[in-house]
């Protein structure tokens, strides 16, 4: 199809996937408009070419881009693929086509375009990846600890080192509902599927337990007379508010806030 | 193993929660830094580095570690503590099995990062202490946390057992509490600055020899990993901020203190020598406090340099950097392509991680004030105090009240506004202290806790 008009690049979603459509763009030695996932809109205006997912090429470009750029700029390709960047495939091919240009240049050419960009989409995943640190709660039942998030950049794969860490020794699951995917530990190993759905089972008495004694512990450790609404949500951003087991029952979805006759129980 | 939550009645272990809970909350210190060692083959937890908080309170405060005390039975009378024995507060004790059981249970659901233990002295410094050990021993090895703990020093426990609890936990603090001995006869006469500052010689020399044995013996145990911290009252004693930062500089430079902390005076009770009970946290005061402690950590300055004898109170309009580099012109504007690291970090606005990314992009480009803001150098404040490649900003409008507008906080700017006070120097000077007091800035709260000055 390739006849000199504009292209776009489909490719099945994978790493692999996106890796084979950076290679077939050297080869082609021309840019496609655009690199889009499987069952991402048909587009009328352009001409489609079907990318094959090639694991021994997806591997031959990235052992390329450690050894002729660096690790750190591989890391951030992961990163953006992983990334809920608008338009993400093509950064990432300008930013590799940037690194076969300059070599390991690339990684203190802070003020170029492709790169200022790259910088702020690793940023903003790998805020994401730390807060999913911080604000997950998990729930013990029957022996395995199960917790529920709701991530907009796929972060699943840079947190299950930490929580492996941190807690290796139990079985454990997170299930990511904006992606549809689960973590699963198990028996010291873990494993991330694509699942239809997954909801947490209603608390037993000793889990509901442990969650009333952190409610209480949350609400009392607040200095009234420092109170600081605003503070707390800058640095606690609303929208992680909901899986938070310390605003069980209090925060109302809807209207993202915490419902009135529960505001007092908070200033302590 | 002995499952201990079917024993308990829940709403006792809450109310005693709630208790020992509210009774350590003054404590600032709640940072899980410091330490970095991966999981165990048999045991939960790890630590990181750059520490994890989990939640932050109504307040806005971090809550990262399970603060709470042993007990808050105590035999000292203390004039600024909640906890003192002549006030009449309900009293708690932990049993070391219950306290251990929370800890676990709350740190796989992930609500912590493990535990700050402090307590009241019970009978003696030494049996407190003894407790304590008692409380983590039992954590550490029978329910194998690996987790983050920082704990206490009993001051005026016996050196031993100090030692011992230093081999369970990552981080001790001995919290100097008033930051002179004349406040500290007056207010705490249970406790004297040898007490307090003895215990802290011995967990620095402790952490040296420690260091000494690693290097000789890779799997010697570690003594405080994390380092020691301290904290000071601020607002309850008349000692300035001259006085409070020149003893922070000292702690950190001769203790090799990890962190300071300042915590603004909560009136806890009606005594001849303390504020009296309506008096509002000097939250101002403490923020300023912090960032000029940033400043001595990271960025190079010493306390002569923010304040002296003469200047001995922070400015409250402006943020100690700004007020440095507004009291010498002499340094500015500084050329970003050719200036040192520790000069760009005088530069207003610009931040430890700014100044590295100057640093790096400079390698490849010469950089003018588009590839500043390409890079996230936010130049609102640093406009003034820079070139780049010999020019100012376009357009720049250079006078005194729009630089001070700038580099003021934007809450500081609305209420200057409203009291219709125009900027003429030396008003500024006549601006009291508590007028500002009210209106710390979340912008400013934010900056301070991640340290971009």
């Amino acid at each position: 199809m390739s006849d000199g008009t504009a292209l776009i690049y489909r490719y099945d979603g994978s790493f692999d996937g996106l890796m084979s459509a950076v290679y077939e763009a050297f080869s082609d030695k021309k840019m496609p408009e655009s690199i889009v996932p499987q069952g991402d809109g048909q587009t009328f205006l352009f001409a489609e070419k079907e990318i094959l997912s090639d694991r021994a090429v997806s591997q031959k470009m990235q052992d390329y881009i450690r050894t002729k750029v660096s690790q750190f700029a591989l890391d951030n390709v992961r990163k953006c693929y992983f990334s809920n960047a608008e338009e993400k495939e093509m950064l990432i091919l300008k930013y590799i086509l940037l690194g076969v240009k300059h070599g390991k240049k690339v990684d203190t050419m802070l003020a170029d375009d492709v790169v200022g960009q790259m910088f702020f989409v690793v940023k903003n995943f790998s805020n994401e990846a730390h807060f999913y640190r911080e604000f997950l709660r998990f729930s013990e039942n029957e022996g395995v600890l199960a917790s529920v998030i709701e991530p907009k950049n796929f972060v699943l794969p840079y947190i299950v080192h930490h929580y492996e860490q941190r807690i290796g020794n139990l079985d454990f699951l997170i299930y990511d509902k904006t992606h549809k995917a689960v973590l699963v530990h198990k028996n010291h190993r873990s494993e991330i599927a694509f699942v239809e759905g997954f909801e947490l089972p209603p608390p037993d008495e000793k889990e509901r337990f442990y969650r009333e004694l952190w409610k209480g512990y949350y609400n009392i450790i607040g200095i009234k007379e420092r109170y600081n609404e605003k503070l707390r949500m800058n640095l606690m951003p609303k929208r992680y508010w909901s899986c938070l087991t310390e605003f069980e029952d209090m925060y109302d979805k809807k209207t993202r806030s915490i419902t009135e006759n529960n505001k007092n129980r908070l200033i302590g | 193993m002995f499952d201990f939550y079917f024993g308990v009645i829940i709403t006792e272990l809450l109310e005693k929660l709630k208790i020992l809970g509210d009774s350590a909350k003054y404590d600032a210190a709640c940072t899980s830094s410091g330490s970095d060692r991966g999981g165990t083959a048999d045991g939960i937890g790890n630590a990181v580095s750059c520490g994890i908080c989990h939640s932050f309170a109504a307040d806005g405060r971090c809550i990262s570690l399970l603060k709470v005390l042993m007990t808050n039975y105590c035999i000292f009378d203390c004039k600024y503590c909640i906890n003192r024995k002549s006030n009449d507060v309900e009293r708690a004790r932990f049993e070391p099995r219950e306290l251990a059981e929370l800890v676990i249970n709350f740190y796989k659901r992930n609500y912590i990062e493990g535990l700050f233990l402090s307590s009241g002295i019970i009978k003696n410094p030494d049996y407190t202490c003894e407790q304590m050990i008692e409380a983590i021993s039992l954590l550490r090895f029978e329910y194998k946390f690996n987790g983050y703990i920082h704990a206490k020093a009993i001051p005026g426990a016996d050196p031993l057992l100090i030692e011992r609890l230093g081999f369970l936990v990552d981080r001790m603090s001995v919290n100097i509490e008033l930051p002179s001995q004349e406040s500290l006869a007056k207010l705490a006469p249970d406790k004297s600055k040898r007490n307090i500052l003895l215990p802290m010689h011995n967990i620095k020399t402790g952490i040296e020899q420690n260091h000494t044995e690693i290097v000789k013996y890779k799997a010697a145990p570690k003594f405080v990993p994390a380092g020691q911290s301290t904290q000071m009252i601020i607002g309850a004693t008349p000692d300035s901020d001259f006085q409070i930062i020149r003893l922070s500089e000292a702690l950190y430079k001769k203790f090799s203190l990890k962190r300071v902390f300042y915590s603004a005076y909560v009136p806890v009770g009606d005594e001849k020598y303390l504020p009296s009970k309506d008096t509002k946290p000097p939250l101002l005061r403490e923020h300023r406090l912090y960032q000029a402690d940033w400043l001595l950590r990271f960025y190079g300055f010493e306390a002569g340099e923010l304040l002296d004898e003469k200047h001995s109170s922070f400015n409250p309009l402006l943020d100690p950097k700004c007020n440095w580099a507004v009291d010498h012109p002499e340094f500015f504007p500084v050329e970003v392509n050719k200036a040192s690291y520790e000069m760009l970090l005088r530069v207003p606005g610009i931040g430890v991680n700014s100044a590295k990314r100057i640093m790096m992009a400079r390698r490849s480009a010469s950089l003018d004030f588009k590839d500043l803001k390409k890079l996230g150098i936010v130049l609102k404040r640093a406009q003034y105090f820079i070139t780049c490649k010999g020019k100012r900003a376009e357009g720049l409008k250079v006078t005194n009240s729009a630089v001070m507008r700038e580099l003021m906080s934007a809450s500081v700017v609305k209420k200057l506004d409203e009291s219709g006070m125009t900027l003429s120097s030396g008003k500024m000077e006549q601006l009291s202290f508590f007028d500002a007091e009210q209106n710390i800035s979340m912008e400013d709260m934010q900056k301070c806790l991640t340290g971009q000055l």
